[in-house]
């Protein structure tokens, strides 16, 4: 083994990196060669160095400062597991907060609880479903069915009662609705109502309560 | 060096850790990584929250079988060569000062270990700084934090060779700076 092909594996030699072939070869080699040992003293006097810096110590109450940070930024406490979203606890608002971290979670703080729970509620009722193919089925064929129901109420044809007319009837219990027009010429609310009409008054009443809507159609169903 | 609590060993798995623990028990490890490879307090207090920040954020995709630290200090090193990116590279200083340290202590004769003076320390960050990234994050990661190339590999995205190479560059151009016989 030569002397570059020694230099470029001494880092890896010192680390121990290396295979024991390869170990013993460098080895073997820097008992013997003069430079060769002297690079390696000095990248281990540069390796024992580095490993003797004092460990750097973030100011103090730093650790607590950030949780309380994260706490304020709306992240709520709650276990979490790894691969899933992780939650803090603690809720004391900090004064110093990354204003980015701020400015993107600050204002979802106040429903964030609520869309959480939401969420988590709807993954509770999804997750008790055992998903096979017969309970997708049998799924898809209650949401299809609530779906027809849903626009048969919507469209069910009007009944009488929510009836819009475009010309001014009268409204007798038990009878058919009477158009004005047919009536008299008068306008709506006049009174008494028409001979024609008072007629059919029952006994003893001179005039009734009646009702003008508008008719949409020639024709009105029977309002019974 | 505590950087063993991983959520794969039996204490943590007994129960689901939350975010705040692991924070609680990385955050000191990751300034201290952080302030080596940024050579200054308030960036390593930055770097260190922007990192815990990144990590709550993409947790859902942390691998619980390897070791948290090594993800956090992941983000760590590829956030502070975003900064830098950034920031342009403006940094590489002139270690002439360093020239002084011709005479550094061996401290292979001292075994009992010796803490380094504040003032060797100085010098030893400015040559951290005066690195490239690549090969800063590969010996911080090695000398400091006592990683395998093979961690260092697995957390830079590169080959164990290319590793090999940064730490080897890397301790070469520190020994340049710092004057090291």
């Amino acid at each position: 083994m030569n002397c570059g092909r020694v230099s470029n594996q001494l880092s890896a030699y010192i680390d121990r990196e290396l295979t024991g072939t390869e170990m013993l070869q460098i080895r073997s080699h820097l008992s013997d060669c003069d430079p060769c040992r002297a690079e390696h003293e000095a990248l281990c006097r540069v390796k024992m160095m580095l490993g003797r810096l004092r460990t750097a110590e973030p100011p103090p109450d730093s650790v607590a400062q950030t949780v309380r940070r994260f706490a304020l930024c709306g992240v709520w406490p709650s276990p979490t597991t790894p691969g899933k979203k992780p939650i803090l606890r603690g809720s004391d608002p900090s004064p110093r907060l990354p204003q980015a971290l701020a400015g993107q979670r600050a204002p979802l703080a106040l429903i964030r609880p609520g869309v959480i729970g939401a969420q988590r509620a709807v993954r509770r009722l999804l997750g008790l479903i055992p998903w096979q193919p017969l309970t997708v089925g049998l799924t898809t064929a209650a949401l299809a069915a609530a779906l027809i129901c849903t626009s048969v109420v919507l469209h069910r044809p009007r009944h009488a009662d929510t009836l819009v007319a475009t010309k001014p009837v009268l409204v007798v219990q038990g009878q058919d609705p009477l158009n004005l027009q047919q009536l008299s010429d008068g306008a709506p609310g006049d009174s008494p109502p028409h001979d024609a009409f008072r007629d059919r008054l029952p006994d003893g009443q001179t005039s009734l309560p009646w009702v003008a809507v508008s008719l949409q159609g020639e024709t009105s169903r029977p309002f019974r | 060096m505590n950087r063993t609590l991983t959520l794969t060993q039996p204490a943590a798995r007994s129960r689901p850790a939350t975010f705040e623990e692991l924070v609680e028990t990385h955050y000191r490890q990751a300034y201290n990584i952080a302030y080596r490879m940024s050579g200054s307090a308030t960036d390593a207090e930055d770097l260190t929250q922007e990192a815990l920040i990144r990590a709550y954020q993409s947790f859902d995709r942390y691998q619980p079988e390897l070791p948290f630290a090594n993800w956090l200090y992941r983000i760590i090193a590829n956030l502070h060569v975003d900064e830098l990116r950034r920031r342009g590279r403006a940094r590489v200083e002139s270690m002439d000062a360093c020239a002084a340290l011709a005479d550094i202590p061996d401290y292979s004769a001292d075994p009992a270990g010796r803490v380094l003076s504040r003032e060797l320390e100085g010098y030893l960050q400015q040559a951290l700084d005066a690195l490239s990234p690549n090969f800063r994050t590969a010996v911080v990661l090695c000398d400091i934090e006592g990683l395998s190339y093979e961690e260092i590999a697995e957390m830079m995205r590169c080959s164990i060779g290319t590793v090999r190479s940064r730490v080897h560059r890397g301790r070469k151009q520190m020994r340049r700076l710092l004057g090291v016989a």
